[in-house]
C-alpha cells in the first residue's frame, strides 16, 4: 500500500515550479527595482566613466582611462575633496562612536526617564538633514545664537562657515549632533543584549565600574562596534547634503567633499563620464576601508 | 462540488496581478491614433459631445503648449498676473490652444530638467532660457534656429531691440536661437535714498562717480556699535559668482573675456585692482557685514540695514511687495575705477528659445511672437513691471505710467547704455566656479590676489579647451 509513491524518485526543486514560483513573483518587483536602479545603473556608470558624456551631445567619444588620470594627476580639486572627506570621516566616525557609546551607557543605567532620554537623542536623527542644516546655518551666522552665547562669555565669535579653518569642523559638529542619536539607540540595543551574569561575575572578581566597561562591555559590543564603524564610515564618505546646504563646498573648496564634487561635475558641469570616474575612485577608497575594518574586527570568537 | 481557493492559488494570483500591474505601469503611453488623411482634430467640449446634432464647428487643432520658466508666481506676484492673463486670453485669438505654465527653479535644476526632457524627446514647447545656458544649448544641438521664423516678423528684427549686446547674446554666426524676454537687465547699485538724505548725500547717488567717492560715501553711511557694523554702507560679496567681478572689471576698463569668448582677460592689473578693492572694502574700510551663507542682501537692503547693495533693474515689484511703505530707493551704475573711463554695469537679456524636439514648433513660435511683441509684450510689462529690450516698451504710454509708479524704473534704459555683456562663458557654471572658488579663497585670506587670478585663468582656459574639443565650437 502506497508502494508506488514510496519508490518514486524525488524530483529536483527546479522542476517543481509550484514550490517557488509564487515567492519569485512576489520578489520580482523588488528585484526589478534593484536591477534597474542599482545593478544596471552601477554598470552603466562604469561604462560611461570611459567616455566623455554630457547627456545630450551626440558626440560621446571614448576616452579610455583619461577621466581617471585627470582626476588622479591633474585635478587638484579631486585631491582637496579627498582630503576634506578623509578629515570628515576621521572626525565624524570616532566622535559619533565615542559619544554614542557614552550616551548609551548613561541612558542604559538611567533609572528614570529612559524613554524620554532615547526620544530626545533620537529626535535629530528623524529630522531631515536639509532642515537641520538650514537651522545650523542660522546658528552659525556671525550674529547667530552660537556667537551670541560666546558673546555672553566675552568671546568674539568667529565667522564659522566663511572661515577656511572653521568651515569643515562646523559641518562636522552639526553632523555629529544630527547623527549621534541613531547610533546611541544601536548601542543601547547592544547593551541590553549583554547578559547581567557577566557583570555579576565581574563584580565577584572584584572589578570596578571602569573594569566592567573595559573587560565586559566593550568586548561584548564588538559586533555592534563593527556595524557602527562600518556603516558610519560608508555614510561619512558619502557626506553631501549638509555641505550642499551649508557651504556649497566653500569658502573656496574648503568643504568640498567627494560626493559634492561628483554632484557638481555630473549635474552642474554635465561631465557625467568624469563624475562616474570619480565615483568609482571613491568606491575603491570606501571598499578598501571596509575591508580594512573587517580585518581589524575579524575574530573567531563571536559574541 | 466544493472548490477551494487555496493559499497557493491566492499567492499565484496575487503575484500575477502584481507583475501585470508593474508591466502595465512601465509600458509606454500609446501614441494617439493619427486622424485619417484630410481630417482635422476638432476641439470639443463635453457639451458638444453630448449634442445629438453637432453644430458646424470651425476646424481648429487642439494643442497644449508647455511654457517653462523659473519666474514663479510667488517671487513676483506680477508674473502670476501675467500667466493668468495669458492663459485666459491667448485662446481667444488662437482657438484650440491651451497653455500650461511649468515652473522649475533657476540654476542647475533647470538645466537638468531641460536636458532630461530633451534626451527623453519631451521638451517644453516654449522655454525661458538664461543667456548663460542658451549658447551651450544651441551648440549642443538642443535649440531651433529661428531665422526663418524671424524673417517673417518685422517687429522682431534685430534693430527693434535696445543695444547691440542684446543681439550678441542670442545669436551665433548670424543664426538667431532666441528672442529677448527680459531686460535689458543690469546689475546696479541700489541705494536707500532716505539714508543718503539723512547723511547729507544726494538721494539719487550723484555724489558717487568713482571708486574713491564710493568708499567715502559707504564709510560715511556705515554705523558701528561695540566694534560691530550695525548699518552697512555696502554689502561686499564673496565673489563666488562672477557677475559682480565682471561688473567691477567693466568699471575699471577691463572685461572677463574677449569678445569672441575664446580666452579669459582678467588676469592683469585691472583684475588685481578689482579684487583688492573688494578686500579693502571688507577688511580695511569695514563698510560691510561679514560675508556668510545665510546673509540675504536684498532683505537687508529693504529693512534699511544697508545703504547700498548690488542688485538689479528688475527689483521694483519685489521692493513694492516687501519693503515698508514709503521706502525710497534709486539705482545707479557701479562707479568708475582708477583704470576705467566711466561708470559701468553688466547688462543682459534672458530669452525665449524653442527646443528642436518640440512637437509644435509653429504654434510655439506663434506663442513666442505673441509674448515678445506688442500688445502682449506691453500687457506683460503692465502686469509684472518686467521689461524686455524691445523698443516699443520704452516708447509706450504704459512705460510712462509705470515710471510714475516706480520712478527708479527710468534708470533701466539709462544704465543699459553703460552695459558690458554678461560674462556668458561656455560651460558657464564650470567657468564660474573656476573663477569664483579662487576669488573666494582670496576673500578668506587663503590665497594672494595674483596667485588666485593666475590659477583662475589657467582653469578657465582648461574649461574652454575641453569644451572646444568636445563640441568643436
Amino acid at each position: 500500500m502506497g508502494s508506488t509513491r514510496a519508490v518514486s524518485v524525488r524530483r529536483p526543486l527546479w522542476r517543481q515550479p509550484r514550490k517557488w514560483i509564487a515567492g519569485y513573483l512576489f520578489a520580482a518587483p523588488a528585484i526589478c527595482f534593484i536591477l534597474v536602479f542599482s545593478v544596471i545603473s552601477i554598470a552603466i556608470s562604469l561604462y560611461i566613466s570611459f567616455f566623455q558624456y554630457d547627456v545630450i551631445s551626440e558626440v560621446r567619444p571614448f576616452v579610455g582611462l583619461r577621466n581617471y588620470t585627470e582626476a588622479l594627476f591633474r585635478d587638484d580639486v579631486f585631491w582637496t575633496a579627498l582630503k576634506n572627506t578623509t578629515l570628515y570621516v576621521l572626525s565624524v566616525v570616532p566622535s559619533i562612536t565615542v559619544v554614542g557609546f557614552l550616551l548609551a551607557l548613561a541612558g542604559h543605567h538611567a533609572r528614570y526617564g529612559r524613554s524620554v532620554f532615547r526620544t530626545i537623542y533620537f529626535l535629530p536623527s528623524i529630522t531631515p538633514m536639509v532642515v537641520v542644516a538650514l537651522i545650523w546655518v542660522w546658528l552659525y551666522s556671525p550674529k547667530g545664537m552660537l556667537n551670541q552665547m560666546l558673546g555672553v562669555l566675552g568671546i568674539h565669535g568667529p565667522n564659522w562657515l566663511f572661515d577656511r579653518n572653521l568651515a569643515l569642523p562646523s559641518v562636522v559638529i552639526m553632523s555629529v549632533w544630527q547623527t549621534v542619536g541613531y547610533y546611541t539607540v544601536i548601542y543601547l540595543a547592544g547593551l541590553a543584549d549583554i547578559p547581567q551574569d557577566y557583570y555579576d561575575a565581574a563584580k565577584v572578581d572584584g572589578a570596578n565600574r571602569w573594569q566592567e566597561i573595559r573587560y565586559v562591555t566593550i568586548p561584548l559590543l564588538r559586533n555592534v562596534n563593527l556595524f557602527v564603524t562600518v556603516t558610519l564610515a560608508i555614510a561619512a564618505f558619502q557626506v553631501f547634503t549638509q555641505v550642499y546646504i551649508m557651504t556649497r563646498g566653500g569658502p573656496g573648496n574648503a568643504t568640498a567633499t567627494m560626493q559634492f564634487i561628483i554632484f557638481r561635475n555630473a549635474f552642474q558641469y554635465f561631465r557625467m563620464g568624469y563624475a562616474s570616474a570619480i565615483s568609482w575612485l571613491l568606491f575603491l577608497v570606501v571598499f578598501a576601508l571596509v575591508i580594512a575594518q573587517l580585518r581589524t574586527y575579524r575574530s573567531e570568537q563571536m559574541f | 462540488m466544493e472548490k477551494r481557493f487555496s493559499r497557493r492559488v491566492f499567492l499565484k494570483l496575487a503575484g500575477s496581478i502584481t507583475m501585470a500591474t508593474a508591466v502595465a505601469a512601465c509600458a509606454a503611453t500609446p501614441a494617439p491614433t493619427p486622424p485619417p488623411a484630410g481630417a482635422t482634430e476638432v476641439a470639443t467640449t463635453p457639451a458638444e459631445e453630448k449634442a445629438t446634432v453637432a453644430p458646424p464647428t470651425p476646424a481648429v487643432t487642439a494643442i497644449t503648449l508647455r511654457y517653462r520658466t523659473w519666474h514663479t508666481r510667488e517671487a513676483n506676484p506680477g508674473d502670476g498676473e501675467w500667466y493668468d492673463w495669458l492663459i485666459a486670453n491667448y485662446p481667444a485669438d488662437h482657438p484650440g490652444v491651451t497653455i500650461e505654465v511649468e515652473f522649475v527653479p533657476f540654476g542647475s535644476e533647470y538645466i537638468q530638467k531641460v536636458l532630461a526632457d530633451v534626451a527623453a524627446g519631451t521638451p517644453p514647447d516654449l522655454l525661458h532660457s538664461s543667456i548663460i545656458w542658451a549658447r551651450d544649448f544651441y551648440d549642443r544641438g538642443v535649440l531651433l534656429d529661428l531665422n526663418d521664423y524671424l524673417d517673417q516678423v518685422p517687429e522682431l528684427a534685430p534693430d527693434m531691440f535696445l543695444g547691440e549686446a542684446t543681439n550678441e547674446y542670442r545669436s551665433k554666426g548670424g543664426k538667431y536661437y532666441g528672442v529677448p524676454w527680459e531686460g535689458p537687465d543690469s546689475s546696479v547699485v541700489a541705494l536707500n535714498s532716505s539714508l543718503f538724505e539723512e547723511a547729507g548725500f544726494d538721494p539719487k547717488g550723484a555724489d558717487i562717480k568713482t571708486w574713491d567717492d564710493f568708499v567715502r560715501v559707504a564709510k560715511a553711511l556705515t554705523k558701528e556699535e561695540g566694534g560691530e557694523v550695525v548699518q552697512a554702507g555696502f554689502l561686499v560679496g564673496s565673489m563666488r559668482y562672477i557677475e559682480g567681478f565682471a561688473t567691477w572689471m567693466y568699471t575699471n576698463g577691463g572685461a572677463l573675456h574677449d569678445r569672441e569668448i575664446t580666452k579669459p582677460t582678467f588676469n592683469n592689473e585691472r583684475g588685481e585692482q578689482v579684487v583688492q578693492f573688494q578686500l579693502d572694502l571688507l577688511n580695511t574700510h569695514k563698510v560691510s557685514f561679514p560675508i556668510s551663507p545665510e546673509r540675504q542682501d536684498s532683505q537687508l537692503f529693504m529693512q534699511g540695514k544697508t545703504a547700498m547693495v548690488h542688485w538689479g533693474t528688475w527689483c521694483h515689484k519685489m521692493i513694492a511687495a516687501n519693503a515698508p511703505a514709503g521706502f525710497k530707493y534709486w539705482l545707479i551704475p557701479f562707479p568708475q575705477g582708477p583704470m576705467g573711463e566711466r561708470p559701468a554695469v553688466t547688462t543682459w537679456s534672458n530669452m525665449f528659445v524653442l527646443p528642436k524636439k518640440t512637437k509644435n514648433p509653429d504654434a510655439a513660435f506663434e506663442l513666442m511672437r505673441f509674448c515678445t511683441t506688442p500688445p502682449g509684450l506691453l500687457k506683460r510689462f503692465e502686469l509684472s513691471a518686467r521689461t524686455t529690450p524691445h523698443k516699443s516698451i520704452f516708447e509706450s504710454e504704459t512705460w510712462q505710467k509705470m515710471v510714475a509708479q516706480f520712478p527708479a524704473l527710468a534708470q533701466t534704459p539709462v544704465v543699459a547704455e553703460l552695459g558690458g555683456v554678461y560674462p556668458f562663458f561656455p560651460c558657464f557654471t564650470e567657468a564660474n566656479d573656476a573663477i569664483g572658488t579662487e576669488l573666494e579663497q582670496v576673500m578668506v585670506g587663503q590665497k594672494g590676489v595674483k596667485e588666485a587670478l593666475a590659477e583662475a585663468e589657467r582653469k578657465v582656459i582648461e574649461v574652454l579647451e575641453r569644451r572646444k574639443s568636445a563640441i568643436g565650437a
